[in-house]
């Protein structure tokens, strides 16, 4: 069984925004991921999914079932982390936590009380008192606290810091693991290529592609700055697999990477590297890069 | 500058609508004054005795007219004797909105991030005000000459205007130390919105009672009601408009000051973080079992100062009813209207006209604040979480609808039992069967307004509390003016303040009960129905 299906998903807002014929297969127990730069029409997909906002045309079924018509025995089986969490005023975390699991009717103190050891999340204060991280970890908590079939997060890293965004990949692996469905949406590229399977591009409302995890890894490249202590061996980075556009200033190179690091780090050892600095290209640079070089091939 | 055009740009709907408003107040009043007083003498001398009566009754809204045979007088009541606490809770709400909101928003950060000084940013909320203000003063008085056909001195409207604007100016700088007080917008809203509401009681009551004259002058409203310059010999009081200005330069100075002391984010006496054991279990999850249960156990605290305050109310009221009795035993028409109705017993009359209608006033109140609720968990993303549970948007409204219900039965019980026991504590007796009587048919006449409030907010989340507020003032003025101006029965009939009626004093009609219980049900099916095909969320 596919864990979400669309069929031509289109939600038009108008003057070319919104979401348009979106063909879409997610299978279950697979980390998939939603890739587009800000207003691509991320936001508005998952929550097209969620039975938010209703479509303009087309249909959406998440776990066999319909996402309008039986939203509601659906959502017992779904975990939600929308893009931003709501103001809860001044309801202490433990209420709010209180409130989430009363409404779905179940009790699962033990696995909140996991939840909270791992991400170092204390209930006590009240929620317009927590800073913007741990507001992201505790929109985490209530999505994964019922142990869902499906979870549908919406940017699930934003705010969190390099070791809570660890975490969050260690409980992604393990839903994966216990058969569990993920799509989560991001900007980040790095976020979808640490954990996913699969990706989507989407870009002005509609789909570009979907491509796999190694594909990703082909197509992911780095802008790389080295400094030197004396101007290096030129030719022997040239030959470095992957590498591109190197151009070198007496003790200074600048160039871009695709694919694994390892062949550029065993190229430097030996060189007097005194300093370097890698940058991943923003996710427009990198799409219009795949896009380009397809309608050139 | 440029925060001034901001002020103006993120509060353009609310100034551009007040002053359009007050644009149609000023025509309506004007070119309709014949209409009402009729054209003769003695026809004017009736309509201002029969005012004069119903101005006794609101007393404790708005102070008592003088000189209603002319349309200087009837003006100076009509409108601009409401104007201080109507417009003044408009004003004192752009003032909290202006500073409190925006702060609240993150708006007040993008100013003192782009080099404002703090002082800067009150300087131009009060800016941006004070232009807003006079464009809606001055519109106004344009509007009253044009439509007078030139019965009202231009001089004289130019006075009444610059009295306007310096109470105006006042709340102003109320609302900007409430700002300072409150945590959010909505507290500091409170905590001036209460303010204004004591001062003008001090004024009114005042005016209306010999025993509490001498409290008149605490209150910075009756430094405007000391200018009564349209009407005949009536005079500019400059001493209480240079008193309001000056009162006002103060309150904004210390609004600056407080500002200036605070962190941003905070009121200005912030509680420290309460140091409080690591938890990590939920909290309340017995009570959001019970899905109802769940929405009384959110609002417990609002919901213990609501009755707080219907409890000050009923205190009020049954403490200064033998005074206001004496008073009002001299004026023979409201004498001989309250004897009728209540067999005689004047003092039970008051009691059950002027509290009920406050406690309906309050409950209205109440159920726009509810409504608030709804558009804001609409607004903030609250009711998206919510329907990402196994919850269908049906039973959103109709645990909604349940809340209320619960929750208007409450209050209205117990703040008629608490009066039912103190009025009798001071000789004021009322039957049982009639309190609790009154004490139910609250409750459709809450749940009433919410299932106007579901219906719009299901439709259209923006803009259902200003809807609901102008439809609580239209309703409640329609009982009033209705049998004054001879307009048909029907038109009192689409009060729902005439709907409910008066149990305490009187049988209700219960064909009016059921038109209430038709629109509770009414309003909460349709809101049923239209939140199934809307888009949710920001």
């Amino acid at each position: 069984m596919k864990a979400i299906v669309t069929t031509g998903l289109t939600k038009d807002y108008g003057n070319g925004r919104g979401l348009f014929e979106l063909d879409l297969e997610v299978r279950e127990g697979e980390v998939f991921g939603f890739l587009g730069p800000n207003g691509a029409g991320k936001s508005t997909t998952i929550r097209l999914l969620m039975d938010m906002i209703r479509p303009t045309r087309g249909s959406a079924r998440l776990l066999g079932l319909d996402a309008h018509e039986d939203s509601v025995a659906l959502k017992k089986s779904v975990g939600y982390l929308p893009g931003e969490l709501p103001d809860f005023g001044r309801m202490r975390c433990a209420e709010i936590i209180g409130y989430v699991m009363g409404m779905r009717r179940i009790d699962a103190t033990d696995r909140v009380g996991q939840l909270c050891d791992r991400f170092a999340i204390d209930l006590s204060p009240r929620f317009q008192e927590l800073s913007r991280g741990n507001k992201q970890k505790m929109g985490l908590l209530l999505s994964f606290a019922h142990d869902p079939h499906l979870l549908i997060l919406d940017e699930p890293t934003g705010g969190l810091d390099p070791l809570m965004q660890q975490q969050f990949y260690e409980l992604v692996r393990e839903t994966r693991e216990r058969g569990g469905t993920v799509f989560l949406s991001s900007h980040v590229l790095s976020v979808v290529g640490e954990i996913c399977e699969r990706a989507a591009i989407v870009r002005e409302g509609r789909l570009a592609q979907v491509i796999e995890l190694s594909d990703l890894h082909e197509i992911r490249l780095r802008h790389v700055e080295i400094v030197f202590a004396q101007p290096p061996d030129e030719h022997r980075l040239r030959q470095v697999p992957g590498i591109e556009d190197v151009v070198v200033d007496r003790t200074f190179t600048r160039c871009v990477l695709r694919g694994s690091f390892e062949p550029l780090a065993d190229a430097l050892a030996g060189m007097g590297v005194l300093d370097l600095t890698s940058h991943e290209p923003t996710l427009e640079e990198t799409f219009l890069d795949v896009y380009l070089s397809e309608h050139d091939g | 500058m440029s925060g001034v055009r901001f002020f103006l740009r993120t509060h353009r709907r609310v100034i551009v609508g007040v002053i359009v408003a007050l644009l149609a107040l000023g025509a309506a009043q004007a070119s309709g004054y014949t209409t009402v007083a009729g054209d003769s003498e003695a026809e004017r001398a009736a309509f201002a005795s029969e005012s004069e009566s119903l101005a006794r009754r609101l007393a404790y809204l708005a102070p008592i007219p003088t000189e209603l045979m002319t349309l200087g007088g009837y003006v100076s009541w009509r409108v601009f004797g409401a104007l201080p606490l109507l417009l003044g809770l408009g004003t004192l709400w752009l003032a909290v909105s202006m500073l409190r909101g925006s702060e609240d928003a993150n708006r007040i950060e993008l100013l003192l991030g782009a080099g404002d000084r703090r002082v800067t940013v009150v300087r131009e909320a009060v800016t941006a005000f004070a232009l807003s203000a006079i464009g809606a003063s001055f519109g106004l008085c344009l509007s009253l000459w044009t439509t007078s056909s030139g019965e009202l001195e231009p001089s004289a409207l130019v006075l009444q205007a610059v009295a306007l604007l310096a109470v105006l100016l006042f709340v102003f700088g109320l609302g900007t130390v409430s700002a300072q007080l409150g945590g959010s917008r909505r507290s500091a809203f409170g905590i001036g919105a209460a303010t204004l509401f004591v001062l003008n009681l001090l004024n009114s009551l005042g005016s209306a009672s010999g025993a509490l004259s001498g409290f008149r002058r605490l209150s910075p409203l009756s430094w405007y009601s000391a200018s009564n310059p349209m009407a005949r010999g009536g005079d500019f009081s400059v001493a209480g408009t240079g008193a309001l200005i000056v009162v006002a330069l103060m309150l904004l100075a210390l609004a600056a000051l407080a500002f200036e002391r605070r962190d941003i984010g905070q009121p200005l006496v912030a509680a420290h973080l309460s140091r409080r054991r690591r938890a990590l279990a939920p909290s309340g999850v017995g009570w959001y079992r019970r899905r109802l249960f769940g929405s009384l156990y959110e609002q417990r605290v609002a919901l213990g100062w609501w009755v707080i305050g219907v409890f000050v109310v009923v205190i009020f009221f049954v403490t200064v009813a033998p005074g206001m009795v004496a008073a009002l035993e001299q004026v023979p028409q409201l004498h001989d209207y309250l004897a009728t109705i209540t067999n005689g017993d004047i003092a039970r009359g008051l009691v059950g006209l002027f509290l009920i209608g406050t406690i309906q006033l309050l409950l209205a109140l109440f159920a726009v604040t509810a409504v608030a609720g709804w558009a804001h968990d609409d607004a903030s993303g609250r009711l998206e979480l919510e329907l990402s549970l196994p919850i269908s948007r049906s039973k959103v409204v109709v645990r909604r609808a349940a809340s209320l219900t619960t929750s208007a039965a409450g209050i209205g019980l117990v703040a008629l039992l608490f009066m039912f026991v103190l009025a009798g504590s001071r000789g004021i007796e009322f039957e049982l069967r009639r309190v609790l009587l009154a004490a139910v048919l609250l409750v459709p006449f809450t749940v009433a307004w919410g299932a106007i409030g579901a219906l719009w907010t299901s439709w259209r989340p923006q803009g259902a509390v200003f809807v609901l507020t102008a439809l609580t003032v239209v309703s409640y003025f329609l009982q009033e003016v209705t049998p004054l101006y001879g307009w048909p029965d029907w038109v009192l009939d689409i009060s729902f303040f005439h709907l409910y009626g008066n149990p305490l004093v009187a049988d209700p009609a219960w064909w009016r009960v059921a038109v209430l219980l038709t629109v509770c049900t009414a309003g909460f099916a349709g809101a049923a129905q239209l939140s199934r095909t809307r888009d949710v969320g920001r």
